[in-house]
């Protein structure tokens, strides 16, 4: 969370945008979403985090078996790809900048 | 005499009135034989015939033809329809201008260099092929909603998926 943070300040401005999804945190319970945002704060997140309503458990949490899974979306809502797994910070760097050079 | 030129004075004024009636009258005086009528016998005979005057038909003096007006007139028409035209062509540039200027072309969007740009190692990824945009409503750990608008602000919106447990 610490690193995607960092990327999340790096890449303000460039068109590039990071957000969180607790996928456990739904609005009908109303303890996981504060106890989300603790551990959320916790780690360091420092960038927008959703909860998991039932419009987005339709939409980006569909298909998703494994966590962490990160989708990558065009300004008009399309999903260009999904990545899974834990990623290093150089990791994700390539994969953003391949993403923005091949799909922006 | 007296007869005569009485004979003459009526014939002056018979001709002044027939001539003013349009005939004309032949007056044809002459003295008879001496023998017998008298020295002083003058026969003045006075006869009068209508001649019928030609008739003058008055031959119209041609008119000079005028000059054909038209082609200059329909040079001007062309002139005036060329300008007509070349007017519409002018409304019709203002026209397209004004579409133009209604349905302005969309701006390319500015590419902002990334931090990494020219440092990073290009990755192999499969690109998804449906092109169906999401839509949704949720809120944020915050409690502020929000929604697909998420995305609209971005040209590349990242969201990572996690769990608590």
């Amino acid at each position: 969370m610490g690193d995607l943070s960092e990327l999340a300040k790096e890449y303000k401005g460039s068109g590039f945008r990071i957000i969180g999804l607790s996928a456990d945190a739904m609005p009908e319970n109303p303890d996981m979403v504060l106890s989300s945002k603790e551990m959320f704060e916790s780690a360091g997140g420092n960038f927008t985090n959703i909860i998991a309503s039932q419009s987005v458990i339709k939409t980006m949490l569909q298909g998703v078996n494994t966590v962490p899974t990160t989708k990558f979306y065009d300004s008009e809502g399309r999903l260009i790809t999904v990545v899974h797994g834990a990623k290093s910070k150089q990791k994700w760097i390539d994969i953003i900048e391949t993403v923005m050079n091949e799909k922006a | 005499m007296p007869a005569v030129m009485a004979a003459g004075f009526l014939c002056s004024f018979g001709c002044a009135k027939k001539t003013e009636a349009d005939t004309f009258v032949m007056v044809d005086i002459g003295y008879l034989d001496d023998e017998q009528y008298g020295d002083d016998t003058t026969f003045v005979a006075i006869t009068g015939y209508a001649t019928p005057q030609p008739v003058v038909t008055p031959v119209p003096t041609p008119e000079p033809t005028p000059e054909p007006t038209k082609r200059p007139q329909k040079r001007e028409d062309k002139q005036s329809s060329g300008n007509k035209e070349q007017k519409e062509g002018k409304k019709d540039d203002k026209k397209d201008d004004k579409k133009a200027e209604a349905t302005p072309t969309p701006k390319p969007e500015k590419k902002v260099k990334t931090p990494y740009a020219g440092n990073y190692t290009k990755q192999s990824l499969s690109y998804e092929s449906s092109s169906k945009a999401i839509s949704f409503e949720t809120t944020t750990l915050d409690g502020s909603s929000t929604g697909s608008s998420l995305f609209s602000k971005n040209r590349i919106t990242m969201v990572n998926i996690w769990t608590r447990t």
